[in-house]
């Protein structure tokens, strides 16, 4: 009878140890998932902060380029995945950046969508191709800004 | 003499034992097959973070974490839009625009064209294990070797001769220079590509391995085994360098890894070059509308020179709207020269 309890009990013990190991595996899979979404957005961050497509100089982007991309969130999709980035200038009153109102705007929205995101934001400049015209020529002017990138799972 | 309890006892002990081991060793397999999918799918994310770094910072780096866990990738189309495969572990999305030849240590380098209002990026790599000879033998071919060198990643060429001789002291990552009055005829070894560039490379004379020819009438053309391609810029020969002499399992279905490189180097110049040129386009043209509602306020005289810029602007937001269509070389050769223009009469400023 002893060898029963003791077979049952080596039994009992292997599915613990497996349980364990299931439930530890699956608690480190949580982890590395919250890691790689972190990471993932951070390396989006850097990369929106230095492709030409956004920027004039690395960290400087373009106020141009940034109205521009408004229009282009299927092709950003293809090439960044789902994702939105928001630029405000700091320290101004919060006016969407359009067609209509650009030069004299404050923030761009750049493919907005419901749902829950990661973000991260840091400052940023903004080079403004047209800050000011006179008969010479055009003049740019840069501001302080903050970029938030946020990524879709 | 045993009693049927005991009997049964040994019996029932030897199903136990073998059913306990067998759950122990099928377990223990598929846990350490986990870890090992696992550990692939690390250096395959670390390889992506690579990449990015590359690209973001043009900060050249070593990759060698396929090396650690024996991972073997090799580069597909999934439709217009290339992947690197593994098997047991599917196809990865590439961060950012590459054409990179497998291997398990590789060289990653960011290499660019530049416009001036844009400039496109691509990270190449090569395998550290791996030799090209480039054979050159007429004055066309030096030119565009001389165009296309600078492309190279690692660009540490060396000179050899035609035989060989010379690639015993050959260090990793290099390119071997060959220049001949005649086409060299060595059949490349293993970890080895022949490329020749030569004027009489044709789809009825081709040496062993990839044959460039370097005359462009209006596009140049280039031929491995029984394919031919069109190149139009130096990242097109690069692709088709980087992919010449591999075998692998998606040669007979996708075409070889030159014909997969060149795809992939022009679906990433397409939708980045195309994508620049849209929002260069439109911003060109708020520029000029800006400037055009400065002029009706009275704040710049109508006689100022930046009212010049408005038609350069629209010219230049014009050309951009077809290479956003068609980003030929001779519309963006066209493009770099109406930029320069634009700055030069202070209607931009240079990136």
């Amino acid at each position: 009878m002893e060898y029963i309890f003791m077979t049952l009990l080596i039994v009992v013990i292997l599915f613990a140890v497996i349980i364990f190991l299931a439930g530890w595996q699956a608690t480190q899979l949580k982890l590395e998932k919250t890691k790689t979404q972190s990471q993932y957005v951070l390396n989006l961050l850097k990369l929106v902060s230095t492709s030409p497509l956004f920027v004039k100089e690395p960290s400087v982007y373009d106020a141009g380029k940034l109205l521009a991309l408004k229009q282009e969130c299927k092709e950003l999709e293809k090439l960044f995945g789902r994702f939105t980035l928001n630029v405000t200038l700091v320290g101004q009153e919060l006016t969407e950046c359009t067609s209509d109102t650009w030069p004299d705007c404050t923030y761009w929205l750049i493919c907005p969508h419901p749902g829950n995101y990661t973000a991260y934001g840091f400052p940023a400049a903004i080079y403004w191709p047209a800050g000011r015209v006179t008969d010479y020529g055009i003049h740019p002017r840069i501001d302080l800004g903050w970029i938030e990138v946020r990524w879709y799972e | 003499m045993i009693s049927i309890f005991q009997l049964f006892r040994i019996i029932f002990g030897i199903i136990l034992s073998i059913f306990i081991i067998y759950f122990v060793v099928s377990y223990l397999s598929t846990y350490i097959g986990i870890q090992q999918a696992g550990m692939q799918a690390a250096a395959l994310r670390s390889f992506s973070q690579t990449l990015q770094h590359v690209y973001s910072y043009n900060d050249p780096q070593p990759f060698q974490e396929f090396r650690k866990t024996a991972l073997n990738f090799t580069w597909i189309l999934i439709g217009e839009e290339p992947r690197i495969t593994v098997e047991g572990l599917g196809d990865w999305n590439l961060p950012v625009p590459a054409v990179i030849r497998p291997g398990q240590e590789l060289w990653l380098e960011r290499k660019a064209l530049d416009w001036g209002w844009y400039e496109f990026w691509i990270v190449t790599g090569v395998p550290d294990e791996f030799l090209f000879i480039i054979n050159i033998n007429d004055a066309d071919s030096k030119d565009l070797w001389d165009r296309i060198e600078p492309f190279l990643p690692g660009n540490r060429t060396k000179y050899a001769n035609c035989h060989g001789a010379n690639l015993g002291t050959a260090s990793k990552l290099d390119f071997f220079r060959v220049e001949t009055g005649e086409l060299c005829e060595l059949k490349p070894g293993k970890n080895q590509a022949l490329i020749t560039i030569s004027s009489s490379c044709s789809p009825w004379y081709q040496p062993y391995g990839l044959c460039i020819n370097p005359n462009v009438n209006p596009n140049g053309h280039a031929y491995y085994q029984n394919e031919s391609f069109t190149w139009n810029d130096e990242l097109d020969l690069i692709a088709l360098i980087l992919g010449s002499n591999h075998q692998d399992i998606y040669q007979h279905s996708q075409g070889s890894l030159s014909k997969r490189l060149l795809e992939s180097k022009r679906y990433f110049f397409q939708h980045h070059v195309g994508l620049a040129a849209k929002t260069a386009a439109e911003r060109a043209r708020k520029l000029a509308d800006y400037i055009e509602d400065k002029k009706r306020e009275g704040k710049i005289s109508p006689n100022a020179d930046v009212v010049n810029c408005v038609q350069k602007l629209d010219d230049f937001a014009d050309l951009l709207d077809q290479i956003a269509e068609n980003p030929s070389k001779d519309k963006l050769d066209r493009s770099a020269q109406l930029y320069d223009d634009l700055v030069e009469s202070g209607c931009e400023v240079r990136e």
